[in-house]
Formats: C-alpha cells, sequence, structure tokens
C-alpha cells in the first residue's frame, strides 16, 4: 500500500540522545528481564493517533555485565497542521505530488490508487478552521541495543546503537559512556557522547524552501543531517532517603532541519493572495530552518524516599538553544504503595517555551516578502510556523497504577492528559480581513493511555 | 545566574552531605527509587514530548541504588 | 593480591572486636567466615546459596559461618531468611555497630579469619564468576592447624 503526501507527524529527528546512559539497574542480579508495554496517543480534533507497541529484553551476565535490546513499532493516522495560517475563507491545498500521483494512477488504471489519491492530492479546509494535512498513514519501527560492563576499580562503560525506518525518514545512532564511582558508591561520575544520523526522503521530493507550495519545486530527493550530543553527569546519594541527579549536556545538530511538508500563509493587510504562478491558488511558501542548531540542557533530579516504600520525584531542566528557544520543564511524580503489590503514582509535569527566532503564525508582504507583479521575493532568511517552534506553555496531568502479579511480574496502566496554551504576542491585522479574529496558534490537547507487562526470569 | 546559582547549591549539598554507610543503602535499593524507574515510560513520553515541542532529552545516567559490588 | 590484602589489614589494625554477640575467642581453633549482608542487596541474594554449600561441605572441617544483618527493616530480613533457609549462623543483632568495626565499604563484604584468629582475606561483594576462588582460600585455610 502506497502512502501519499506524508504529513511529518511525529518529527523530522529520533530523539535517541535520550537512550544516553541508560545503564542498567545497579542491583540486578543475574538473568532476563522482558518489559512490554502498548502506547496509544490520541489528539484532540481528530489530529494524531497512533499505536505503539514495544518490547524490551535485557539479560545480566555472571561477569556482571548486561545487554539489552529494545524494538518498537509505531502506527499513526490522523492529520496534522501544514502550517497555513487560519483564515476567514475555505482554503484549497492541491499538492504537486498528489496530482502526479493521482495522474500516474489514472494512467495506469489503477482503481484502488485512483479511490486512494482521489480526495487526498486536493483538500479544503472550511473557514475558521486550522488548516490540517488530510488523513494520512505512516509507520515507524526502531531498533536499539545496548551493552555495559563494570570493569576496573569502579568503572562502568556502555555502548549502544539504534536504528530507526519510517517511510521517508531514516535514522541511525551509536552511543558510549563511561561512569566512575567514587566515595563508596554514593557519587558516581558519568560522561557519554551521542552520535546521529538523518536522512528524510520526503514523498514528491525535496521542497526547494521559501518557494511556492502550489508549484512545489523540488531540489532533489534527500538530504540529510548529523547530531552530536554529549552529556556529563553525576549522580549522588545526599542521605539514606535522598539521592541527586544533575546533569548537562550539549547537542549540535547541522544538515537539513526544514520539515518539507509545511509552509507559510503570505498575507497582504491580514488577506491571503492568489499564487502568482498557480492562480488557482493562494500563496502559501515552504518553510525554512537554519543549517545549524546549538542545544545547552541543564538537567536536575532528586528522588526522596517518603516512609518505608513511598517516594517523590521531582525534576527540573532548563533548555536554550541558538534558535532563540528557551524552555523550562517541572517533572513531579508521588509514588504512593498501597499495598506490597499495588501501588499509584500521580503525576504532573509544567512545560513552557518561548518561540524561535523566526517563528511567526504567517508571512506579511513588505516586510517579509516583497511581491511586484509575478516575482514573489522573501526578504527573510527563515521562517516556520510550526506550533513546535512557537511560544506556549504546556500541562499534563497522569496517573499511574502498578500491580504486581507474582514476585517476578507486574503489570501497570497510565494515562495521561497534555494540554498547551497559547503564549506568543498577537499579530496585529486589519479589521475585516481574512486573518482578522482568528486563532494564530493551534493548542494541542492529547491524552494518552500505557499498558506494560514485566516479568523476570 | 541562574546556572552559578544552582552549581553553588549542588556543590554546598554535596559538600554538607554525609556519608551514607553502604548499610544504609537499603532504601535507596528500593526499586521505585531508581531514577528512571520504567524506562519504556520514558521513551514514551520522551518521544511524545520532542515530537510536539522544542525541546529533548537532557535526563540520563545510572548511579544510586544499592550501590552493591 | 592476596599479600597486598593482608599487609592492610594489619596495617588497619583490624583487631577482633570482643562483641556481646560473637565471642570470638571461643571461635578461635575454627575458620570464620564472617559475612556482612541485606536483605535488599543483588549479590548477597546469589552468595546465601554458596554459603549454605560451603557449610554443608566443610562445617565438619571446622568451618563456621556467621552472617551479620544489617537490614534497617528487620521484616524485610526475616522475609530473606524465610525463602532462603539457611543452615548457618544468623546475627541479627548490632550488625551496624560490628561493620563500623570492620570497616565495612560495599555490600556484601566477608571476612575469612583463620584458626589462630587472624583475619587473613576481606571480599568486598560477591561475585559469581569467582566462586571458585572464593572456596579454594576456604579449603586452603581448613587445611593448615588442628581441627577441633
Amino acid at each position: 500500500m502506497q502512502l501519499t503526501d506524508k504529513k511529518l507527524s511525529v518529527g523530522l529527528a529520533l530523539a535517541t540522545s535520550t537512550l544516553l546512559g541508560t545503564a542498567p539497574q545497579v542491583n540486578a542480579e543475574q538473568g532476563w528481564q522482558a518489559d512490554t508495554a502498548v502506547l496509544f496517543y490520541s489528539e484532540a480534533d481528530d489530529r494524531v493517533q497512533a499505536v505503539e507497541p514495544a518490547l524490551n529484553l535485557s539479560k545480566t551476565f555472571a561477569d556482571e555485565s548486561s545487554a539489552s535490546v529494545r524494538i518498537v513499532y509505531d502506527a499513526l493516522t490522523g492529520a496534522s497542521p501544514n502550517g497555513a495560517a487560519v483564515a476567514g475563507v475555505p482554503q484549497t491545498f492541491t499538492s504537486a505530488s498528489g496530482l502526479a500521483r493521482l495522474e500516474q494512477a489514472e494512467e495506469d488504471d489503477d482503481e484502488d490508487e485512483i479511490e486512494e489519491y482521489g480526495d487526498r492530492a486536493s483538500y479544503t479546509i472550511a473557514p475558521g478552521d486550522v488548516p490540517l494535512d488530510e488523513s494520512f498513514e505512516d509507520t515507524r519501527t526502531t531498533l536499539s541495543g545496548s551493552w555495559s560492563k563494570p570493569f576496573g576499580n569502579g568503572y562502568t562503560s556502555t555502548l549502544g546503537g539504534a536504528w530507526s525506518t519510517e517511510g521517508d525518514f531514516t535514522s541511525y545512532s551509536v552511543n558510549g559512556a563511561l561512569a566512575k564511582d567514587f566515595n563508596g558508591n554514593n557519587t558516581t561520575l558519568s560522561a557519554g557522547v551521542n552520535l546521529e544520523f538523518d536522512t528524510v526522503t520526503p514523498n514528491g521530493g525535496m521542497p526547494v524552501p521559501l518557494t511556492s507550495y502550489a508549484s512545489h519545486n523540488t531540489s532533489g530527493t534527500s538530504d540529510t543531517k548529523q547530531v552530536t550530543d554529549v552529556i556529563a553527569g553525576v549522580t549522588q546519594v545526599i542521605s539514606r532517603r535522598w539521592i541527586m541527579q544533575f546533569n548537562a549536556s550539549l547537542s549540535q545538530s547541522s544538515g537539513h532541519h526544514d520539515d518539507p511538508y509545511k509552509f507559510l500563509t503570505v498575507a497582504d493587510n491580514g488577506n491571503l493572495i492568489t499564487d502568482p504562478d498557480n492562480p488557482d491558488s493562494y500563496l502559501y511558501l515552504f518553510e525554512h530552518r537554519p543549517e545549524d542548531r546549538q542545544k545547552i540542557s541543564l538537567y536536575w533530579q532528586n528522588k526522596v524516599a517518603i516512609g518505608s516504600s513511598d517516594a517523590i520525584d521531582i525534576g527540573y531542566r532548563y533548555m536554550t538553544d541558538d534558535w532563540g528557544v528557551d524552555s523550562s520543564t517541572l517533572d513531579l511524580t508521588y509514588h504512593w504503595q498501597l499495598t506490597d503489590g499495588l501501588y499509584l503514582e500521580p503525576h504532573y509535569r509544567y512545560y513552557e517555551q518561548s518561540a524561535a527566532d523566526f517563528y511567526t503564525p504567517f508571512l506579511q508582504t513588505g516586510s517579509d516578502v516583497q511581491i511586484s507583479g509575478n516575482d514573489v521575493t522573501v526578504l527573510t532568511d527563515y521562517a516556520s510556523s510550526d506550533p513546535r517552534l512557537g511560544a506556549f506553555s504546556a500541562n499534563t496531568l497522569g496517573l499511574k497504577l502498578g500491580l504486581a502479579l507474582s514476585r517476578h511480574q507486574e503489570m501497570n496502566l497510565r494515562v495521561e492528559q497534555y494540554q498547551q496554551t497559547d503564549q506568543n504576542s498577537r499579530v496585529a491585522v486589519p479589521a475585516g480581513s481574512h486573518l482578522d479574529g482568528q486563532d494564530q496558534f493551534a493548542e494541542l490537547s492529547a491524552t494518552w493511555v500505557q499498558l506494560g507487562y514485566s516479568v523476570k526470569w | 545566574m541562574k546556572l552559578t546559582l544552582l552549581t553553588v547549591i549542588t556543590a554546598l549539598l554535596i559538600s554538607g552531605c554525609t556519608t551514607v554507610k553502604p548499610w544504609q543503602r537499603d532504601l535507596l535499593a528500593k526499586p521505585h527509587m531508581a531514577l528512571d524507574t520504567d524506562p519504556l515510560q520514558s521513551s514514551f513520553d520522551d518521544h511524545i514530548y520532542f515530537s510536539k515541542e522544542a525541546s529533548s532529552g537532557g535526563r540520563g545516567f545510572g548511579g544510586g541504588g544499592c550501590g552493591c559490588n | 593480591m592476596k599479600h597486598l590484602l593482608l599487609t592492610a589489614l594489619i596495617t588497619l589494625g583490624i583487631t577482633l572486636p570482643a562483641s556481646a554477640e560473637i565471642d570470638f575467642d571461643s571461635l578461635k581453633g575454627k575458620v570464620v567466615y564472617i559475612d556482612f549482608w541485606a536483605s535488599w542487596c543483588g549479590p548477597c541474594r546469589a552468595s546465601f546459596p554458596w554459603m549454605n554449600e560451603m557449610h554443608s561441605k566443610y562445617e565438619d572441617q571446622g568451618l563456621e559461618i556467621i552472617a551479620v544483618n544489617l537490614d534497617q527493616e528487620p521484616e524485610l530480613a526475616q522475609a530473606f531468611l524465610q525463602e532462603m533457609t539457611p543452615a548457618f549462623r544468623i546475627e541479627m543483632d548490632g550488625g551496624p555497630e560490628l561493620a563500623e568495626q570492620f570497616g565495612v565499604d560495599t555490600m556484601p563484604t566477608s571476612y575469612i579469619i583463620d584458626r589462630d584468629g587472624k583475619a587473613r582475606a576481606r571480599h568486598k561483594g560477591f561475585h559469581d564468576g569467582k566462586r571458585a576462588t572464593y572456596e579454594q582460600e576456604l579449603v586452603e585455610l581448613l587445611s593448615t592447624g588442628d581441627q577441633p
């Protein structure tokens, strides 16, 4: 089954840096452990829905080394914002690649394909609605592995790798880390590095950034990106009840960062304008992001034992990058052991981020774009209306229930609810224009449910 | 400013904390006191937040636990 | 390596204290394996079956195993013992004080004391791969001196 215009749903890059330093449990005895879970993810307003089963298998050997392997499969459906602004008039999006596929299908007399692409090559958004890319389907598979070995006087080395593939995106990464214990194992110093290489091959070819969406001019079929992450951390046992971890990390990403499926509306005094080269369409320009991105993250986690079986987990992360985004994350979880085999974990997360320097809900003639006759000149170097780069705050509220089925088995059920709140300054538009009174940021609301099972033998 | 404050606090805490004896690691050895109690959960959430927000990662590494062997 | 350990022990001046619970004087003539353990310690779980094996093999040759508990929550220690069913001697009281005197800095830690009451070896942690070595040390010490 062919996939049509793919809306890049869950991100162009795989955050494999999160795999860094996932050292096995210090207290692990020899043996196997299998963890499986399935995640059901659903966004409000018919946006993305996903089902994600995952399996993690790990083994601790007699020499205290350990190895683990993980496989995750992702099936996504639904719709995702295409970047165009909400307007007071209907907007029809006709994608060149969708049309090309439809023409090909008609030529081949492929009825199934014709049915598929019939309504995907072109879609219309009603006034006041967030322009969402039509229904799409995407599947992603991720495979990762890691091996850890203690050696010398309190050292532990870890090596790992990951591979991920979805229709238009492939990612490979390798990572390594070294840790040393001091102070009777009360202090651990760690350092790690992660190298990632991504290739994106968008459906319909790689669009030329900041050029007309309807024209869909392409330059090549694929592009790449390399990411290097380095992280250093210290874990310190403060008291019998309190353990603290502090990590600092640096990330350098170079290459293609544009989302090939996202574009921006060009407005003239708040009104949509006709694309000079494609009179049946309004003018939208493909987004463009810088080729380099440097991020610094500081992460601080505290875990305090309450009583003999409860605990509170408080984490804070500060991130800043050279795209102008600063963010703060506060994560709170309370582990409430109800009985020997039953626990509850209420969870709250607060997040806020500032907008990227080049983030804008739409482009404007005069300041961002100059139009004279049929010529469109873009005055700005970079622009994106991707809500991921806008200013917003978000709250997550969740609850997890864990039940021990036996000494070696546990199952768990978790629900989380996520809600974003717009924090962008509003771009003023003249009264009565197409964009007047319309939302300039689509606040995301999502719920996810996780069902998990673990067994040791 | 924030960074300096954070470093100072951490340094103070580390220098001021009492040495914890190996047999006093009983509470920290409990599974729910691990820094990452459910790696699959962390990986699901990290992935969700990474695809909907501009920040990613930061967390990582072991340490803590029972400190055995 | 063993010589280094011995020198270190002598330098540290580890004299065996007369603890209210363990009378080391009365243990002279036996090879004593004193082990500091707790229920929450993974390697301790692995060491108990091995200690049981050593006890059944060498008890009548003069091996005395004493496992000193360091749990902060006694119920957890009891549950552990019910599961492991040790045949050797378990000391439930005075653990932390004894551990301080012995300079225990890892969980678990065991000391081997010869028939003359001298500390001869210290094992930091319990490593599955070293079982044969541990047993060899006991055999060597058991073969010297008088049998009780």
